[in-house]
């Protein structure tokens, strides 16, 4: 029996390769017929995170909510829960590693950024 | 089979070796030199007993953060995210990171000032050459051999050892430094002096850097023991160091005496190390700092990549943690502002030495809170001396500074 808010949210999450990709923003829950709450998925993005801060500091950033895109990872993907959280997803193809491939990309530029 | 533990017998002591010879050798940095001279030169002995005290609180939180990543293999970073969840995590990280980028440009203003000692060149002109020469080491990913390097030639600072054993101090006067006492006049600025060393022995980046490198070296729970015997001798002997500046500062200049700036403090040694006195002030200001400003830039981008769950390494090719790389490089480029505008880095340092003793309850709280959950530290918790020690520290300091840096401020 696993408890989700202490052993799921915010959790490391690691990808198919071992990728620290994030942590476990947010899970989201499906309530069934018999009102028995459900984990469809976690979800991983800056929304998610601001979703959680309260109202006076997230409001000011509404417009950086607006322009990012959560990446959700669907239950049956999940793998193992340790220390880590280990999914069975390459991170490099989601939303929440645009960040890093677009400052990889930029750093293949710099000398010593390879 | 006894070849193999043998083998890895020596290992574990070469690593306890090098950890204590590391610890020395970095244990002086921009706010303990500044601190330390400043104490000794106003007050003589009669502060010492703050650097014992803090002394003792910081072995302990380094033992806490070396066992804390041997038992849950969490960096104090991460395990703080995921126990107390994003929104509370928030508080610390940013009053941490705040008051770790003043103190990075205090020690990038301990470099450059070095240089202008040594070369005549005005400091801010040094900022920028400076912040790339630290930034170049941390891109190219060669911190693992940095960071002992220069932990060696820290070892120039045994010259501050050296300087106060040659002047023979009093020993009995000496003693009586360490035994608790208040102010002989000017109560405010003696606080604020006490507060100042407190800031600068417990600085939190310290122990936030110790645990990254202690997950990285995948300590497990067999390293307990050699844990808690690099943190005791290697602080141990770091603050000797910085015992020994005092005890110079004290002997050196005229009782009362207010060191404003670090062109003050440069002949400090003269007296005692002759002509290789103002050339060994310089190299150690400068390597101290140094090696202090590398540690600080890593530290703040562990904070941030840990806690938002990014690649991170002190060794990782940018490619392969591009925010992390990216985190230290900002951290750089704001510190190394506040260099290039022209603040007094010897003000700079003394303000964020006092912001470091402010922030420490909201540092030291959660993680003492880690350090009693059986989740994380499993059947080694502290014990109640540790906590009531470090809780109390923390509490005190920032009292302390609360109150004494708008009295100094007002003051100064």
């Amino acid at each position: 029996m696993l408890d989700l808010v202490r052993d799921v949210l915010d959790k490391q999450l690691l990808d198919i390769d071992g990728r620290r990709f994030g942590k476990v923003d947010g899970i989201v829950l499906d309530i069934r017929a018999d009102g028995a709450p459900r984990v469809l998925a976690l979800e991983v993005g800056a929304a998610t995170r601001l979703g959680r801060l309260p109202h006076w500091l997230a409001r000011p950033l509404a417009w950086w909510r607006r322009r990012t895109t959560t990446t959700r990872i669907p239950r049956e993907a999940v793998l193992a829960v340790g220390r880590d959280l280990r999914v069975a997803i390459d991170a490099t193809t989601t939303p929440a590693w645009r960040v890093e491939a677009w400052l990889s990309r930029l750093f293949a530029h710099i000398p010593g950024g390879r | 089979m006894s070849v193999a533990v043998d083998r890895r017998f020596v290992k574990k002591l070469l690593n306890v070796s090098l950890g204590i010879v590391t610890s020395f050798g970095g244990f002086l940095e921009a706010g303990s030199i500044a601190s330390s001279i400043q104490a000794g030169a106003e007050y003589g002995y009669s502060l010492l007993w703050v650097l014992l005290l803090g002394t003792i609180c910081l072995i302990a939180l380094i033992e806490m953060s070396g066992r804390l990543a041997a038992v849950s293999h969490h960096t104090i970073a991460s395990a703080m995210r995921e126990r107390f969840g994003l929104p509370f995590f928030l508080l610390p990280l940013l009053g941490v990171a705040a008051v770790s980028v003043l103190t990075l440009a205090a020690e990038v203003g301990g470099v450059c000032m070095a240089l202008q000692l040594a070369t005549g060149v005005g400091f801010q002109w040094w900022a920028v050459p400076v912040m790339v020469v630290i930034w170049g080491l941390l891109w190219w990913g060669s911190f693992g051999l940095v960071e002992q390097g220069v932990s060696l030639l820290g070892l120039v600072t045994v010259a501050f050892l050296v300087a106060a054993v040659r002047l023979r101090p009093a020993v009995g006067e000496l003693a009586s430094g360490l035994l608790p006492s208040t102010a002989p006049y000017d109560s405010g600025r003696y606080w604020f002096l006490a507060v100042s060393i407190l800031g600068a022995t417990l600085t939190p980046y310290l122990f936030y850097f110790y645990s990254a490198g202690a997950v990285e070296d995948e300590w497990d729970a067999d390293d307990v023991p050699a844990n808690r015997f690099v943190a005791t001798f290697g602080m141990s002997f770091g603050a000797t160091l910085a015992a020994a500046v005092l005890v110079v500062a004290a002997l050196v200049f005229t009782r009362g005496a207010r060191v404003e700036s670090y062109d003050q403090a440069a002949p400090l040694l003269v007296d005692a190390l002759g002509a290789w006195g103002f050339p060994l002030f310089v190299a150690a200001l400068g390597i101290a700092c140094f090696g202090a400003a590398l540690e600080v830039s890593l530290a703040l981008a562990y904070m941030i990549a840990q806690g938002f769950g990014w690649n991170w390494g002190e060794n990782a090719r940018p490619r392969d943690a591009a925010r992390f790389s990216v985190s230290y490089t900002l951290a750089l480029v704001a510190a190394t502002a506040l260099v290039v505008v022209g603040l007094d880095p010897l003000g700079v340092t003394n303000l964020a030495m006092a912001l470091n003793a402010a922030s420490l309850p909201l540092a030291v709280v959660p993680f003492l809170i880690l350090m009693n959950d059986p989740e994380y530290v499993g059947d080694r918790p502290n014990g109640f001396l540790a906590n009531a020690l470090v809780l109390g520290v923390a509490v005190l300091a920032c009292v302390l500074a609360l109150v004494s840096l708008p009295l100094d401020l007002v003051g100064g």
